[in-house]
């Protein structure tokens, strides 16, 4: 009796154990073979228009493309894909699958994906996004001019120039960035309810801003006048105050944790250190005078929460965002909070705004995606079809919003369900086919129009730097980068001279130099190669 | 004339070889196999050629650690901490237990004991939260409380040796509970009959706590504190991201192995080099597995674990 109790317990045992490890093993290949059954065989009927210079098979065999996106998958997404892949499987026989990736573990399963040999085609990317670390991996299916002339021929005719060159890496493309010029400008939210509170009449500049900011800081201890420090937002105010420094006589060089600058002109593109400019002493101590004036929390180098959710939350008085952060926020916002009367303004100063990198969007195809081709039609369709464009970018018009024409939309009720512009459309944005939100920021179109008569990108923006060589360096650096630099970015520095000091002890002993002259050399290449 | 043996005792001992079996499957298939993936740390590693196709990179991988001539702190603090957090802990479960043990009131014990045990459950980044809630200087519940009786208020974070004592409480409230029921569980084990005839020599509380409990719970003990030495070398990373919240500022007393690899190689995905960082603290590990073995060897030859 006893006995058999035992072995009963054992093979219990066993069971469990085995059933655990193919319950892990078999959610690998659930995806796969879960595809192409829900329509049969239309295969033959399907003509092919988009693609009808390509010489490739009569009829096209039915697909189902899985493609990845950042974020999360909000409530209406399949209801806009379900008509989506309708029209997508009317034109070119396929289907897409979403998977996504939410935000706050994108960073450790994106690189995953790639290395697990997961079967998808289609993978969102960005310059912030890791397209250089997977693309210099091979991760991505290298795009030709030859491909997308054959498969994706509206692309050919409409992708901006500059796009096309700025997504080389070591001279392939394996990115179709954006075909969208974003303008990054940052704004303030001030509350008008506490201006007139303190008798502030106006904040047009960054001095108001500060006249503001002291008030709050006197006024109101159950308040943070300004809630920055988190990943988000800890470098904000010092990337203002630094532009405003030196514009037009520096260029930035990516990536950022590099912290690498070029002098306007100078044709040697001698790569050298943020640091080493003296406009960075000047600002780190305005940050430093700033934080002792109690504009931020004495604990914001570990702040989890955003100043955007601070804000929201009535945690605090200010919020500081870009612009296309700031339309969303201030909808919601005016919304939630009327008595609020948030007022919005522009926080650029003399710092010109600036003019997006193309690969700050993008899609890519994954390396040993089965069904490139297929999967760079798909592509061309979302990118170029208006029809297909819009459902992703705005969802389904007379549901999520109303076309106004002009280019000018309305949001309906609805639209929280499928926010506008807010689905990871962003890699196949067009500008042929773009709609703006019709009302919002009243001040808006003055902002811009001040934003658009400066604003410019880097010299080296679309230069990719190859880290190959000088991956330790590059690895010590990033490490200062996240920790020293961050401290100085929100002005926590005991004595800004001596820490600054410091930190090039520490950059240097990293290998810095190394780093800046690989970076130079590679830079007066590509320099040299687009004049 | 050994097979012969072994296919015996398979036979003899069936059922036992049969319970072993579950573990021996898990652990071939979790530790065993993966360990192949060490290669990665000598490679430059890229998709297409996989793990065992890429170009080999000798020892390059190894470099950035040494680079910023923080290999030295970081592997200080790791083993320094786990150092502390292995004594403490250990005392405190071992206490615990034997107060735990002396209690005769059924319910009052198993109370204690699972709400000890609760914090073992409970996610770091829920601890961290707690932290800083507690520790935040503007509304944190330390300096509001400050505020109230009018004391001056404390800035914990930009204080790095304020944190050396927060790192060992926490670990404590996580994980007293634990290795309290593993104490426990021993020391019900000991023969009663030995304390009966110690009470009837007249031995006191504390007589028999000494000469008979601590012992007798002597072989748990060693064979626990041999296994955590064979973690020593990793920080639990969990705990040092979220509970200091990765502060800049105190990096110089919390910054551990892993924390600092983290750090490193966020935005760089460099696969060769995190297994360099991870093969580099399991060498390190077995080496000092390997000496704190023939130590308890040298004294206690019954105690080791292999």
């Amino acid at each position: 009796m006893k006995k058999w109790k035992q072995i009963l317990s054992c093979a219990l045992t066993a069971i469990l154990v085995t059933g655990a490890l193919t319950a892990c093993t078999g959610g690998g290949t659930a995806g796969t073979s879960a595809s192409g059954s829900d329509t049969p065989a239309s295969a033959t009927s399907t003509p092919v228009e988009s693609v009808s210079s390509a010489e490739s098979a009569p009829a096209l065999e039915e697909v189902v493309l899985t493609m990845y996106l950042l974020g999360d998958r909000t409530p209406d997404f399949d209801m806009v894909f379900d008509q989506i892949n309708e029209k997508m499987k009317e034109k070119i026989n396929a289907t897409l699958d979403v998977k996504f990736l939410g935000w706050g573990e994108y960073e450790q399963k994106y690189p995953l994906l790639f290395a697990s040999g997961e079967d998808f085609d289609l993978i969102y990317s960005a310059d912030w996004a890791m397209y250089n670390s997977q693309a210099s991996k091979q991760g991505f299916y290298e795009i030709t001019q030859d491909m997308l002339n054959t498969y994706a021929p509206l692309t050919a005719a409409s992708i901006y120039e500059d796009a096309w060159e700025q997504s080389k890496v070591d001279g392939k493309v394996y990115m179709l960035p954006m075909n969208y010029k974003e303008l990054t400008a940052y704004v303030f939210f001030v509350r008008g309810d506490l201006m007139e509170k303190y008798g502030i009449d106006k904040v047009e500049s960054i001095d108001d801003i500060e006249t503001y900011l002291q008030a709050i800081a006197d006024n109101e201890p159950g308040m943070i006048p300004l809630d920055v420090g988190s990943d988000f937002d800890a470098r904000f105010l010092y990337d203002l105050f630094w532009q405003a420094e030196t514009a037009g006589r520096l260029e930035k060089v990516n990536p950022q944790q590099l912290m690498s600058y070029i002098a306007t002109g100078d044709d040697s593109a001698t790569v050298f250190n943020e640091t080493e400019d003296p406009a960075f002493l000047s600002t780190v101590e305005k940050l430093k005078e700033w934080k002792d004036r109690g504009f931020w929390s004495k604990s914001a180098v570990v702040n989890t929460q955003n100043n955007r959710e601070s804000f929201a939350a009535g945690k605090s008085a200010t919020a500081l965002m870009n612009i296309n952060n700031a339309k969303a926020d201030y909808t919601t916002l005016t919304q939630a909070h009327p008595e609020w009367d948030i007022r919005v303004v522009d926080a650029q100063g003399t710092a010109p705004a600036i003019v997006q990198s193309y690969l700050a969007n993008g899609m890519c195809i994954f390396s040993k995606s089965k069904n490139p081709e297929r999967a760079l039609m798909a592509l061309d369709l979302m990118r170029n079809d208006e029809e297909i464009h819009d459902l992703f970018s705005y969802g389904i018009e007379g549901v999520h919003y109303n076309n106004l024409g002009d280019g000018k939309i309305e949001l309906t009720d609805a639209n929280e369900n499928y926010p506008y512009d807010g689905n990871c459309n962003w890699g196949i944005r067009n500008d042929a086919y773009w709609k703006s939100i019709a009302g919002g920021i009243p001040n808006y179109d003055e902002l811009y129009d001040n934003w658009i008569k400066t604003a410019k990108g880097s010299e080296y923006q679309a230069f990719t730097f190859n880290n190959e060589s000088v991956r330790n360096e590059v690895a010590a650096m990033g490490e200062i980068y996240t920790t020293d630099m961050k401290l100085l970015y929100l002005g926590f520095a005991e004595n800004p001279e001596q820490d600054i000091a410091n930190v090039q002890t520490k950059l240097n002993a990293a290998g810095m130099q190394a780093v800046y002259d690989e970076m130079t050399r590679q830079a007066k290449e590509w320099h040299d190669s687009i004049k | 004339m050994k097979q012969r043996l072994l296919l015996k005792d398979l036979k003899k001992n069936r059922t036992k070889w049969f319970m072993i079996l579950p573990a021996a499957v898990v652990v071939i298939l979790m530790c065993y196999i993966p360990m192949s993936g060490i290669v990665l740390a000598f490679k430059e590693f890229n998709y297409h050629d996989g793990i065992f196709g890429s170009p080999w990179a000798g020892f390059k991988n190894f470099l950035f650690f040494f680079k910023s001539g923080k290999a030295w702190s970081v592997t200080r603090n790791t083993i320094l901490y786990n150092i502390a957090f292995l004594t403490v802990n250990t005392i405190l479960q071992v206490s615990v237990a034997i107060v735990l043990s002396e209690i005769n009131r059924k319910r009052f014990k198993k109370v204690t004991q699972s709400v000890m045990f609760l914090p073992y459950f409970i996610s770091w980044v829920v601890v961290g939260a707690f932290i800083y809630n507690l520790f935040n200087y503007e509304f944190g519940a330390i300096n509001t409380f400050l505020k109230q009786v009018g004391a001056g208020t404390v800035d914990v974070y930009s204080n790095p040796k304020a944190w050396i004592p927060i790192l060992i409480l926490v670990s404590l409230f996580k994980n007293i509970g634990y290795g309290t029921v593993m104490y426990l569980a021993s020391v019900i084990n000991i023969d009663p009959q030995l304390y009966e005839a110690a009470d009837v020599d007249g031995a006191t509380i504390w007589q028999k706590i000494r000469h008979i409990t601590l012992p007798g719970i002597r072989p748990t003990m060693i064979i626990l504190i041999l296994l955590s030495i064979g973690t020593i070398m990793k920080g639990d990373f969990q705990m040092f991201w979220q509970v200091t919240g990765n502060n800049p500022m105190t990096l110089g007393v919390t910054d551990v192995i892993d924390t600092y690899v983290t750090r490193s190689l966020m935005y760089m995905q460099e696969f060769g080099m995190t297994s360099a960082a991870g093969l580099y603290q399991s060498v390190f590990s077995f080496i000092l597995i390997l000496l704190a073995n023939y130590a308890v060897k040298k004294v206690e030859p019954d105690y080791t674990l292999f």
